[in-house]
């Protein structure tokens, strides 16, 4: 994932490249200066020779200082970039994956998805920001601090290179180990997540019965679990720190350790001595111990995390287009059945009904027998398993979305203004608008948001109030069949056969479903035994 | 504990830190003039150094692990005892429990850290000072600059990093919110939509964290730019201290390794940056905590038939006043409906009686006693819920009707809400888990019903807790009530006409007063209570 966004920032990539190269100048000509500046100049005791040189050092510092602070908005760029597009790739996941949900009514949000989109997205963002602006020098301080020191005298090439050749190669296994160990975290982070949400959403009814405690349980069972894994994680990652630290020192030791036959052969001179040891003390070994702790820790945790984020929200399959636009408006149901399993009893079974243009077909029934999955396939959102639904002789799944609404009993009322939410389905004017809102009734709640322009808070309305703005939603919408699916079941009696009367008045096709009948309507009625 | 062998830990690599350097350039002094002088001390130092390097990655672990454990575990239970008066969304809340819990769980040891790099820093210093006087003073020159440019920048990050968590939060509210209203998403086809309108904030999001970048850009190659000069200058120093004899050549690598240890600490930036990370966190766990959960009384004793009494109760949200001034008495044993248009305060009277909502003014009583006076499970067991969207608890069917009581006869009370046919049709009845149950929002009333009808209460508050049943079952559900409830206490507030005529009494609200109080057949008469029912 990281590497195909990598792939799209190119011009950002080489310009970091570029800049890094004049980041590493110091680190790398740093010895060789230093063992120049005391041969020739401090030692050689003309300090002003020995000066010179170091002028040298402080004018690469001066081009790294500018190379660094050029570099920075291509990092930005880099890693901001990258996080939105996992937020988006998190939300559109999210939302494709709940809507691809086939049958569910009744819709309660997986809070994981809290703990990927706030947790999981800031931890890849901070460690793809860490690891480009410390990896990136690090690795170029590694190679020149080798390439200088074997420009000191090519046995240093041995010295240096052989520990570091082992510590890379036993390297990656301490790495998968950890990996293991770092997915164990996250998991244990989202049950955490997943917990603490389910509790949070039942606070109401938590607080009711009194059962704070038990209900804690569930979250502190957890958050134990999420202690344990952080404590075997911390077990490997020690492992490997004890590695790589030994595997630093190791140069600098054999170095010092074989210093006194290096100098009696003239294999190094005195100030060669010390640039050499210049390099293992203070490039190499603080290089190679931040690659293989610090950076190879972020880069675990980055694999661990985006393999989590990618398994969790994949990308929407392309759906089927609608866009029949039917010539009338008769709907017609032939032959329907519809099952939730293979082997579950069908909820409909060879249902067969015709409701005329502009009719009003009102289905009654008891609770639960599956009144909303008929609702869902006569407004073609499932499909049936036999049989089929037509609305003006086309098959209702694929009919424009814009020719049907269905409004469930659960409305839907998100943050944003009363006009945006009002103008979900159409682009209606306030004079539409005005107007559907008297004929429902929803004049006095319009009046207490505060105007299409105010902000409507969902959690501040009631039931009943969600619902009839979900009502004129639908109303002011060019929907030609609309499907009322218990949509008006938390409005009072006398607010509800408002509401279905003035549907009734509307034009195009109605079907209400709810669990009683209110008898005086002129219209088709089905009593459904499922 | 932990936090204190952390902190030996850290404190001895440091030490190990200090004195390398100062081994190793009396080591290679030794080896120029040809001894191995010193080398068994230097190795002792760096084993010394990495044990301390394990230990702290071994202790850090452990720490943070217990800690954030222990955070979470407190956070959890403070929500839930500010239960639904608690003024965080569900999303927010579980965001500062995954996350901000864990950062402020790993800030001591971040301040540990920082101190102990801080210590090394000023060791580095002190020790540069001892190994040639004129390179630390050289170095000390630089040392306020780089001080004031620290001190700027932890301000700022703090700052940026707050709005950062805003827009952050509103995404994860805003997809929240989507995900309640998934069946008209999916109904409307309008799942893009959705998407665009949930990235809303992204942009907001994205600049806040570019802010973050240009903050840290300026300190950071400034500080870099400075720190670097300011060790040339002290290796230049130390240069003509060498060739002034006063200086060995070995020394130069003492002076090179104390430079970095010094100068390590304005290099620091990243865990300067954290530890605002860690501020940040810490002040969204505070913020959980401030919220102060509501009191209980100290009655133990709740003795009468369980007569509820409103005396003055007003309850404002806003600038609106739900309830004005309610006055009403619920006779012990009687069924009274509570009747009235959407939004008349119906529910909010429901909820004053077991403390879901605390009235601005006025007090309610059960058998004399004011409801605030009472503890939590005098409280809890005295009323009893049903709603009209129950949220289960407990991990099958069965668990969540029992969910809290000790003893209870779950399919005593599941036949009596009408749920037991249907529990019984599920894959495995009553043991079928709550995940592998899906129910329609009727089936969730009835198993809603039946896990209030399973505990034995003064008083039960039904809040439209049988909105979604045809009128047949709720027809059989309330003559079941009726009869498993005789003699205690009901407030039932509903919609339906047939409901209000099986009650004893009828208090009929209107924008937040009871207008009258009556039985079903004298209130009949008013057209005005006619028009609640439609007729």
């Amino acid at each position: 994932m990281l590497l195909s966004h990598l792939r799209t920032r190119g011009a950002a990539l080489t310009r970091i490249a570029g800049w890094s190269v004049v980041e590493a100048g110091p680190a790398l000509a740093s010895g060789l200066v230093i063992a120049t500046a005391l041969d020739t100049g401090f030692l050689a005791g003309s300090p002003l020779v020995g000066t010179a040189w170091l002028g040298v050092l402080a004018l690469l510092h001066v081009l790294r200082g500018v190379a660094e602070r050029a570099v920075f908005p291509h990092l930005a760029e880099v890693v901001e970039s990258f996080r939105d597009n996992l937020v988006t790739r998190v939300v559109e996941g999210t939302i494709h994956a709940a809507v691809a949900h086939r049958g569910s009514h009744s819709t309660t949000a997986d809070p994981a998805v809290i703990s990927r989109l706030t947790g999981q997205v800031e931890q890849a963002r901070g460690l793809t920001g860490a690891l480009v602006r410390t990896l990136r020098p690090l690795v170029l301080t590694l190679a020149v601090a080798v390439v200088g020191a074997a420009a000191l005298a090519p046995v240093m090439l041995l010295i240096m290179g052989v520990p570091l050749v082992v510590v890379l190669l036993v390297f990656p296994f301490t790495v998968r180990a950890l990996a293991r160990r770092r997915r164990a975290v996250v998991l244990a982070d989202e049950r955490v997540a997943a917990e603490t949400g389910r509790v949070l959403l039942g606070r109401r009814d938590i607080t009711a019965l009194g059962v704070e405690d038990r209900a804690a349980g569930a979250v502190v069972d957890a958050a134990e679990e999420h202690a344990a894994a952080t404590v075997a994680q911390g077990r490997v990652e020690a492992l490997r720190v004890l590695l790589t630290t030994a595997g630093g020192y190791v140069p600098l030791v054999i170095l010092i350790g074989a210093g006194p036959a290096l100098l009696a052969s003239a294999t190094l001179t005195p100030g060669e001595f010390v640039g050499a040891a210049t390099y293992i003390s203070a490039h190499l070994l603080p290089a190679l111990r931040m690659i293989t702790g610090t950076v190879s820790g972020f880069w675990t945790q980055l694999s661990v995390t985006l393999t989590r984020i990618e398994e969790t929200s994949q990308p929407p399959a392309p759906a089927a287009p609608r866009t029949a636009h039917p010539s009338s408006n008769e709907l017609v149901a032939e032959e329907l059945s519809f099952s939730y399993g293979v082997s579950a009893e069908p909820i409909v079974r060879g249902l067969d009904l015709t409701v005329g243009a502009g009719g009003h077909l009102a289905i009654a029934g008891a609770s639960g027998i599956g009144k909303s999955t008929l609702a869902s396939l006569l407004a073609g959102v499932d499909e049936p398993h036999s049989g089929r639904v037509l609305l003006g002789g086309v098959p209702i799944t694929e009919v424009d979305r814009a020719e049907v609404a269905l409004i469930p009993q659960q409305a839907f009322v998100f943050v944003g203004t009363l006009g945006e939410n009002l103008r979900y389905l159409s682009e209606a004017s306030d004079e539409e608008l005005d107007r559907a809102v008297d004929v429902l009734g929803a004049r006095a709640l319009v009046d207490r948001i505060g105007g299409y322009e105010s902000t409507v808070d969902a959690s501040a309305l009631s039931a009943g109030e969600r619902q009839l703005i979900a009502l004129v939603r639908v109303y002011v919408s060019k929907a030609r069949l609309v499907v009322l699916d218990e949509a008006t079941s938390d409005l009072d009696a006398a607010a509800e056969r408002h509401v279905e009367r003035s549907f009734s008045a509307r034009p195009g096709t109605l079907v209400t479903i709810s669990h009683r009948a209110s008898p005086e309507l002129p219209r088709q009625s089905l009593t459904y035994f499922g | 504990m932990p936090l204190i062998s952390y902190g030996v830990a850290v404190a001895g690599r440091a030490i190990a830190l200090l004195a390398s350097p100062a081994l190793i350039a009396s080591t290679v002094d030794a080896v120029i003039s040809g001894s191995t002088r010193g080398f068994t001390a230097l190795v002792l130092v760096l084993v010394g150094g990495a044990v301390c390097e394990v230990a702290v990655s071994l202790l850090g672990a452990s720490a943070i692990g217990s800690r954030t454990a222990a955070q979470r575990v407190r956070a959890v239970r403070h929500l839930l005892a500010l239960g639904p008066r608690g003024s965080l969304s569900a999303g927010d809340g579980v965001s500062r429990i995954v996350h901000a819990c864990a950062e402020a769980a790993e800030a001591p040891l971040m301040i540990v850290q920082v101190v102990a790099g801080a210590a090394t820093s000023v060791g580095g210093l002190v020790l540069l000072w001892t190994t040639d006087w004129r390179s630390g003073v050289a170095f000390v020159l630089a040392i306020p600059l780089i001080l004031f440019l620290a001190k700027r920048f932890l301000g700022d990050v703090t700052s940026a990093q707050g709005e950062y968590f805003q827009a952050q939060s509103q995404i994860a509210d805003r997809l929240l919110n989507a995900l309640t209203g998934i069946r008209t998403i999916r109904a409307s086809g309008t799942a893009d939509r959705e998407t665009t309108r949930v990235l809303r904030p992204l942009p907001m999001l994205s600049a806040c964290g570019r802010a973050l970048w240009s903050v840290q850009r300026g300190a950071v190659w400034r500080m870099g730019l400075l720190v670097a000069l300011s060790e040339i200058l002290v290796l230049a120093v130390a240069g003509w201290g060498v060739a002034g004899g006063v200086v060995s050549a070995g020394e130069i690598l003492a002076v090179v390794g104390y430079l970095s240890l010094a100068s390590a600490g304005f290099d620091q930036i990243d865990s300067v940056l954290e530890l605002g990370y860690a501020k940040a966190g810490a002040a969204r766990l505070a913020e959980v905590l401030a919220e102060e959960p509501p009191r209980a009384g100290s009655v133990f004793s709740l003795t009468g038939p369980g007569e509820v009494r409103f005396e003055g109760v007003t309850l404002v949200r806003g600038e609106r006043r739900v309830l004005d001034e309610v006055d009403l008495v619920v006779p012990a044993g009687v069924a009274m409906a509570v009747v009235g248009h959407s939004g008349s305060g119906k529910s909010t009277l429901g909820e004053t009686v077991g403390r879901l909502s605390d009235p601005s003014s006025g007090r309610v009583t059960v058998d004399g006693v004011a409801v605030g006076e009472l503890p939590w499970p005098v409280l809890r067991r005295a009323v009893t819920y049903a709603f009209a969207a129950p949220v289960l608890l407990g991990d099958t069917v069965g668990a969540a009707i029992g969910y809290g009581t000790r003893k209870s006869n779950v399919v005593a009370a599941a036949q009596d809400a009408r749920a037991d046919a249907f529990i019984r049709r599920l894959p495995q009845g009553y043991e079928t888990p709550l995940t592998d149950a899906p129910m329609s929002g009727g089936e969730l009333q009835r198993v809603g019903l039946a896990r209030a009808l399973a505990r034995r209460s003064r008083v039960y508050v039904l809040d439209d807790a049988m909105s979604g049943l045809d009128s047949m079952t709720e027809a059989e559900v309330g003559e079941a009530i009726t009869a498993r409830l005789a003699g205690r206490t009901r407030l039932i507030i509903a919609h339906r006409a047939e409901t209000a005529q099986r009650c004893d009494l009828v208090a009929w609200m209107d924008s937040g007063k009871v207008r009258e109080v009556g039985s079903h057949g004298q209130l009949w008469s008013n057209p005005d209570y006619r028009a609640v029912f439609g007729r």
